[in-house]
């Protein structure tokens, strides 16, 4: 019984003294990561590029691979706003009032094949996914609207934001379910159809 | 008595040093398992198939001649040369001395953890094979382009940490990778040619995941 009783207090000791030695090297650790951190100027993810020439503006934004460029020209005219949309030719024209249109930076998908971009509403964001050639999706079909799809085939969640792409046919769609859970859906564009996810695409 | 605690202190010393290492990378093994403890080589494998997230796709080719090679070592910088990788934020800043070169999103670890510290470039490929994962996150991933190894004394280069371009995802800003830092291929690109000998690479934050 002492035997046992030596064996646990020598195991204790050696715990203690572990865990002290453990939180010293964290902290050491931490000051030297928060020293590297001050002298790094502030860090902000860069939007697309934009040239300002009132009262068009032009915004561009590169392919992955840097071989292809989608430029937005956006137009203030009275009370509405004209958006045009080019790749190597116009793939999309629209006029909106009080509407915004924006090229998210991963808007283009990994092949260079499809590109996708928001309009923020007052409740609710609108994303478009058209291909860059400006090919129709069927007869008199330019786009896919995510936010419409995702409404009329998924019940439960809502869409929270549209960050990329999973791979070249996968767009990553995060939601919040009825019950407050955050869920990661892929919408595949050639089928149109939504994969509901185990990862959330934080 | 005062030995009995000095050999309590030595045990307790030698615990903490074999620990630490594995609780402060959380047992991280290897970016890429299907290529762990490999040499990397080069490896150009032209109308290839590529998988990623149980998607087959056709990998970009690369063609050698359309490009200047950039050979580690025999570049030389006037001013110290510093990419640093901010896993919080995901975005990469590249500095020579005080100048930023370039500031862009990445994409770290989502499904094995990219390790922090300073790091070296130990070996850089125009062009190489990727692969690992079990089930429906296994990769298999050709001509993954302009890839730069990095090490240290606690990350071996044999473990495959990189930077590297992205052929088969494009979402940037968001933890994506098996460890490795993934970048847009048009901005990997630029920092392969700029890279130098003694550039450091400093991994700090930690990814929203």
């Amino acid at each position: 019984m002492n035997f046992f009783k030596k064996i646990l207090k020598s195991i204790f000791i050696i715990t203690f003294i572990t865990s002290l030695i453990l939180l010293v090297l964290f902290q050491r650790n931490r000051q030297i990561r928060q020293q590297v951190l001050a002298n790094i100027p502030s860090l902000e993810i860069p939007s697309p590029t934009m040239v300002f020439s009132l009262p068009i503006q032009t915004e561009s934004l590169g392919s992955p691979d840097g071989s292809k460029t989608l430029i937005m020209k956006k137009e203030q005219i009275k009370d509405k706003v004209k958006y045009t949309f080019f790749v190597d030719e116009l793939i999309f024209q629209k006029e909106e009032v009080l509407q915004n249109l924006t090229i998210p930076y991963n808007s283009w998908s990994p092949d260079n094949k499809y590109i996708f971009f928001k309009e923020s509403g007052a409740s609710i964001n609108n994303y478009y996914v058209f291909y860059a050639s400006g090919d129709l999706f069927s007869e008199n079909v330019k786009y896919l609207n995510i936010q419409g799809l995702f409404e009329e085939k998924v019940k439960g969640f809502k869409i929270e934001e549209v960050t990329g792409w999973a791979a070249p046919n996968l767009i990553i769609i995060n939601t919040v379910s009825s019950e407050g859970n955050r869920v990661s859906f892929w919408f595949d564009v050639p089928s149109q159809s939504f994969i509901q996810l185990g990862t959330y695409f934080n | 008595m005062i030995k009995k605690y000095f050999s309590y202190l030595f045990i307790s010393a030698i615990l903490a040093s074999f620990f630490y290492p594995f609780i402060t990378q959380k047992l991280i093994l290897c970016a890429n398992t299907g290529n762990c403890n490999e040499k990397p080589i080069l490896k150009i494998e032209n109308n290839a198939l590529g998988i990623f997230n149980n998607q087959r796709f056709q990998a970009p080719n690369i063609y050698l001649a359309e490009n200047k090679q950039n050979i580690l070592g025999k570049k030389t910088s006037f001013e110290k040369k510093t990419i640093y990788v901010n896993l919080t934020t995901q975005t990469l800043l590249a500095y020579e001395g005080r100048k930023l070169f370039m500031q862009t999103p990445i994409s770290s670890g989502l499904w094995g953890k990219t390790p922090t510290g300073e790091f070296s470039i130990w070996s850089m490929f125009r062009s190489t094979r990727m692969s690992g994962g079990q089930g429906a996150d296994y990769y298999n991933l050709p001509n993954v382009p302009y890839v730069m190894f990095f090490s240290n004394n606690e990350v071996a280069g044999s473990r495959g940490f990189s930077l590297h371009g992205t052929y088969w995802h494009n979402n940037f800003g968001h933890p994506m990778s098996h460890g490795c830092v993934n970048m847009k291929t048009s901005d990997v690109a630029k920092l392969y040619g700029w890279v130098a000998n003694d550039t450091k690479i400093i991994i700090f934050g930690e990814a929203p995941i």
